[in-house]
């Protein structure tokens, strides 16, 4: 409700992260000093080419990886200062996922898999919570079904449900759309436009689909593991897939 | 919850180790009934009495197991009872008197061969029983006597009641449903030789601690009384009946149990691990902590584990009657045997399995939680390929195990050496098993070729040695066992053959036609008279000196002269006895005498057992009560002899062919062990091999998917499975039979000092038999390529592109 009003406070602040791996005898700077902070209840896409490091610093912004320096700081909590078993708890208190593919475990109904992280958090939140949730995805008459008689698009919804149900301050998607048709791959991104607009949470959602990014409040453009660009739609600029796709190909040349 | 719905869904997955845990309990179970059941109980003869004495223990038969106990002389039994029967509440003290009998009518032989006990007495302790009179009465004259049911007479029939010295013309006077046959008092009192057990019925009220030290004050410190109230004690004093062999047997195969359901549930929940690493990465990434994850797979292993427990206890507890019936069969078990005791082994089995389970999976759930949240993001997560340091340990130590077992296999005597044998492969199996993800990728990369196909197979060894790994444990485990078990059987079947034949005097023997033991006096007079030359004969029987049992054999005919004693060497320097010395000795009966002894070497065929060598007419006088257990001539006219002996119940038969089938009843225990343990561990093997290739299949579908898209035929496909399996299944069975050879060299070392002495060590080669081995091999290779190609013939029923779209 208050999305815009309590759009001042930082839900997420990066700051100098670094990440390297080591595969096989050659090392990869994943990402190189990167920083970002995104204000709480606003829709943050990230974009670049692959190996840019858009993924790892998702990662690293929710506590799926740890990065070898710099700071992350999620709704006032340092990542850093966590353990492994802290850490897990944080994200499932405080963070939700969407990821491109295999969200949802197969033994469990959709009701099940969203109930999951709060049953393991042990949450007092029942299957009417978690039919609620679903209902808004449009999936209420889907709740007792498991995961392999869903489409795509309605597993991808679930997922949504599942992110959205423990209130978390981030949620996370990781080219969501990216194994979706076009019009499912909509219908998903409506879903995640609405918990931003509806319910004032944060949304940061990696991707290289233009018209995707399209739907956010804020485009930032990744390249070599550095934020090298960004576009505001509140700061007026041109805000549509071609001149997103026109930015995008920018530090992608350089 | 979650558990619950894992486990449910995962069904198929899961039941290569519900099906092995649950035959495992049942097993367990089975056994465990069997075994708490035949504890030994009062035989009906004696059920009745309140107190039981016995003359205290005087050492052991020549079989160092059985005790053999002092013996009342008749006149010192008769002092005894009478004393006792004038002890309040006291309504019958019967000193008793048992011998070997067997009852005729004609030529033919009445009732079955009974184990155990002696089963003539006289008519006094039919009180000291719970056996009840059918029909008739007891004997009332010198020429009546009472039968069981079982010998198929009636009151009023005549039978002739043959003892080792007599033979009597008899009526039946009274039937019964007991085991007994009941002479007149006078009658049994000259058969029996001396008294071994004193009886006591007490009136109803009288207190069975009372009555027990009545007794113990009359009878004295030396002989033991049991009562009412020591029913253990007084039950396995009582209950001879039960076979040692039988139990070992079961004990046996609920270890295996425990052993292979251990192994198979393990791998089974750590295959499972690895094959389910996105949904456990998935569950981490959603928030469950390592420990929820660990809980949660323990929890499934316990959901997994009561219900297999459960179903197996059910089927255990029916199986137990079939496995108690059948060994009953077999003469491996006491005629007294019933399903007694159910709810105690039962539930420890139930524990036991839950423990197994839990056990099985608790290593696999260390590696679940270990899952890395980010490796729900990857196809194929980067796994760790470092060799976990646990491995290396247990492969160590299993193996250092292994070699100490070998070393003990070779030191041990005849039953330790199997036991160790057995033993060290089982160690060395786990070691190999363990280790298999060192050393497999290496193996396979040595296999020759360049085609893609085997290129693929190599690579594929190489990333991911565990999954070869887990296939390569059953055949690992099959073939351990079968060449362990059927080498040490053949072994020793071999070794029994050359080097166990005593030198038998004589072409023939006697047999008793009815299959028992024991040969009447008369028989034997009879033979004298139809044999070429002298009839040898053993009576064994035994005399005490200084208290002490000394295992006898009474001989035929003039080995021994008449008046003196024989003594093994070994015997006289025991006692410290010279040539010519007059020796004290109590007889069997009770009675003291006086004998000189002679020193010198005996036969093969009696030092096996004999300590002292008495004229046969000189044990018969004192132990009136025992068949003579041999008797080897060169017949005159077989048949004639036979027809002859026939009212003897006994017949002549071939020396050699006797031997031969003495080996064969042998070597046939030893081979229903191994057949036992082989059927149990090859049905083992076909559940976990089917179970691992499929649920290896299922995991590969992608792969299969992706080799399909690419080009390669189904055909192709299919015999890249076929060879994968086909070779670690190989290498499997090679593997295993290796690991068998040290403790089956080691065996034959052991075994080099259990036979005759003065032969010198023997000479006893491995020997393993290669078609049944074959069989066992080509079954399992056979089990293994079939649960690789099932599954996967069915995933690539689809066309390719269907299976790269297929959600995993």
């Amino acid at each position: 409700m208050n999305a815009t009003l309590g759009a001042t406070r930082d839900a997420l602040r990066i700051d100098s992260v670094t990440k390297r791996y080591t595969t096989g005898d050659h090392r990869v700077t994943a990402l190189d000093g990167a920083s970002l902070d995104v204000r709480e209840g606003t829709f943050t896409a990230i974009m670049g080419p692959s190996g840019s490091g858009k993924s790892t610093l998702l990662h690293c912004a929710v506590g799926l990886d740890r990065p070898d320096g710099g700071s992350v700081v999620v709704d006032g909590t340092d990542l850093g200062g966590l353990g492994e078993r802290e850490l897990t708890e944080f994200r499932r208190e405080r963070v939700g996922f969407v990821f491109q593919s295999y969200n949802l475990i197969d033994a469990l109904t959709a009701v099940q898999n969203t109930l999951l992280p709060a049953r393991l958090a042990r949450r007092r939140l029942g299957r009417e919570d978690a039919l609620k949730a679903l209902e808004e995805v449009g999936l209420r008459d889907r709740a007792d079904r498991r995961p392999h008689q869903l489409s795509g698009g309605e597993q991808q919804r679930v997922a949504i449900a599942r992110a959205v149900l423990t209130r978390p301050s981030v949620i996370c998607a990781d080219e969501p759309t990216g194994a979706l048709d076009l019009a499912r791959g909509r219908q998903v991104l409506d879903h995640l436009r609405a918990v931003v607009d509806t319910h004032g949470r944060t949304v940061l959602v990696v991707t290289h689909d233009p018209t995707v990014a399209t739907r956010a409040d804020r485009v930032v453009f990744m390249a070599d593991g550095r934020i090298v660009d960004e576009i505001d739609a509140r700061d007026g600029e041109r805000f549509d897939a071609g001149s997103i796709a026109l930015r995008m190909t920018g530090p992608e040349e350089s | 919850m979650i558990a619950f719905a894992m486990v449910r869904h995962r069904l198929r997955s899961v039941l290569g180790g519900f099906i092995a845990l649950t035959l495992g309990v049942a097993l367990l179970a089975a056994s465990a009934i069997v075994i708490a059941s035949a504890r030994p109980t009062v035989p009906p003869r004696y059920e009745n009495a309140s107190v039981l004495a016995v003359p205290g223990e005087a050492g052991t038969r020549s079989d160092d197991f059985t005790v053999a106990r002092a013996v009342w002389s008749v006149d010192e039994a008769d002092v005894l009872v009478e004393e006792i029967a004038r002890g309040d509440g006291v309504t019958d003290a019967v000193a008793e008197h048992r011998f070997q009998v067997q009852v005729m009518d004609g030529d033919r032989i009445l009732g079955d061969v009974v184990d155990g006990d002696p089963n003539g007495a006289g008519w006094s302790s039919f009180v000291l029983g719970s056996t009840k009179l059918l029909d008739g009465a007891g004997p009332s004259g010198d020429d009546e006597v009472v039968l069981p049911a079982s010998h198929g007479r009636s009151v009023g029939d005549t039978v002739d009641v043959l003892t080792a010295g007599a033979e009597w013309p008899m009526t039946v006077s009274g039937i019964t449903d007991g085991d007994d046959v009941l002479l007149p008092d006078p009658l049994a009192e000259e058969s029996a030789t001396g008294v071994s057990l004193i009886g006591v019925v007490t009136t109803a009220g009288a207190e069975p601690t009372s009555s027990g030290d009545l007794v113990r004050d009359v009878v004295g410190p030396a002989s033991d009384v049991y009562t009412d109230d020591e029913r253990g004690a007084m039950e396995s004093e009582f209950d001879a009946s039960n076979n040692w062999v039988g139990q070992q047997l079961l004990v046996l195969i609920g270890a295996l149990a425990v052993f292979v359901s251990v192994f198979v549930v393990g791998t089974t929940f750590t295959f499972q691990v690895s094959v389910r690493r996105r949904e456990l990465a998935l569950l981490r990434a959603v928030g469950g902590t390592p420990r929820q994850v660990r809980r949660m797979l323990l929890g499934e292993a316990a959901v997994v584990g009561v219900v297999a427990s459960l179903v197996g206890a059910a089927l255990g507890v029916v199986g137990s009657h079939l496995l108690g019936g059948w060994m009953i069969d077999a003469g491996l078990l006491s005629r007294y045997w019933q399903v007694r005791s159910v709810a105690l082994p039962v539930g420890a089995s139930v524990l036991i399995g839950l423990a197994t389970a839990v056990a099985g999976v608790l290593g696999a759930s260390r590696k679940g939680a270990a899952v890395r949240p980010l490796e729900a993001l990857r196809p194929e997560g980067d796994r760790d390929e470092t060799v976990p340091k646990w491995r290396l340990w247990v492969t160590v130590c299993a193996g250092f195990l292994g070699v100490v077992l070998v070393v003990a296999t070779t030191r041990g005597d005849m039953e330790q050496a199997i036991a160790y044998g057995l033993a060290s492969s089982l160690a060395l199996l786990v070691a190999a098993a363990v280790a298999a993800p060192l050393y497999l990728p290496r193996l396979v990369g040595l296999l020759p070729g360049k085609s893609p196909l085997t290129e693929l197979l190599r690579a594929q060894a190489r990333t991911d040695p565990r999954r070869p790994a887990s296939t390569l444990l059953p055949a690992l485990l099959v073939s351990t066992l079968a060449v362990t078990v059927l080498g040490q059987t053949d072994t020793l079947a071999g070794a029994i053959e050359e080097h166990s034949r005593g030198e038998i005097p004589g072409d023939a023997m006697l047999v008793r036609t009815d299959g028992g033991g024991g040969l009447t006096d008369t028989a034997l007079e009879r033979t004298r008279e139809h044999a070429d030359g002298e009839v040898v004969s053993h009576l064994s029987t035994g005399v005490y000196v200084d208290g002490s049992w000394v295992e006898s054999v009474g001989l035929r005919p003039s080995a021994v002269p008449e008046g003196t004693a024989l003594a093994s060497p070994a015997t006289a320097e025991r006692f410290g006895w010279a040539e010519g010395d007059t020796v004290d000795l109590t007889w069997r009966d009770g009675t003291n005498g006086r004998i000189m002894v002679t020193v010198e070497e005996f036969p093969p065929e009696l030092e096996m057992w004999a300590e002292l060598a008495l004229p046969h007419d000189l044990a018969r006088e004192h132990d009136p009560a025992t068949f003579t257990i041999m008797a080897a001539f060169d017949p005159v006219d077989a048949e004639a002899l036979s027809t002859a002996l026939a009212d003897q119940g006994v017949h002549v038969e071939g020396t050699d062919r006797l031997l031969d089938e003495g080996i064969a009843t042998e070597i046939g225990l030893l081979r229903l062990f191994a057949g036992t343990i082989l059927a149990l561990s090859l049905g083992y093997t076909a559940i976990s091999l089917a179970n691992t290739l499929s649920l290896s299949t299922s995991a590969r579908r992608r792969d299969l998917a992706l080799l399909r898209v690419t080009g390669a035929h189904r055909r192709q496909v299919l015999g890249l499975l076929t060879a994968e399996s086909g070779l670690i299944s190989t290498i499997g069975l090679a593997l295993g039979a290796s690991l068998s050879l040290p403790g089956l060299y080691a065996l034959t070392i052991g075994l080099r000092d259990e036979f005759d002495p003065r032969r010198g060590p023997a000479e006893i080669a491995v020997l393993l038999p290669w078609p049944e081995l074959g069989l066992v091999f080509a079954a399992s290779l056979l089990i293994g390529v079939l649960a690789a190609l099932i599954p996967a013939a069915r995933a690539l029923r689809r066309s390719p592109s269907a299976m790269v779209a297929e959600r995993e």
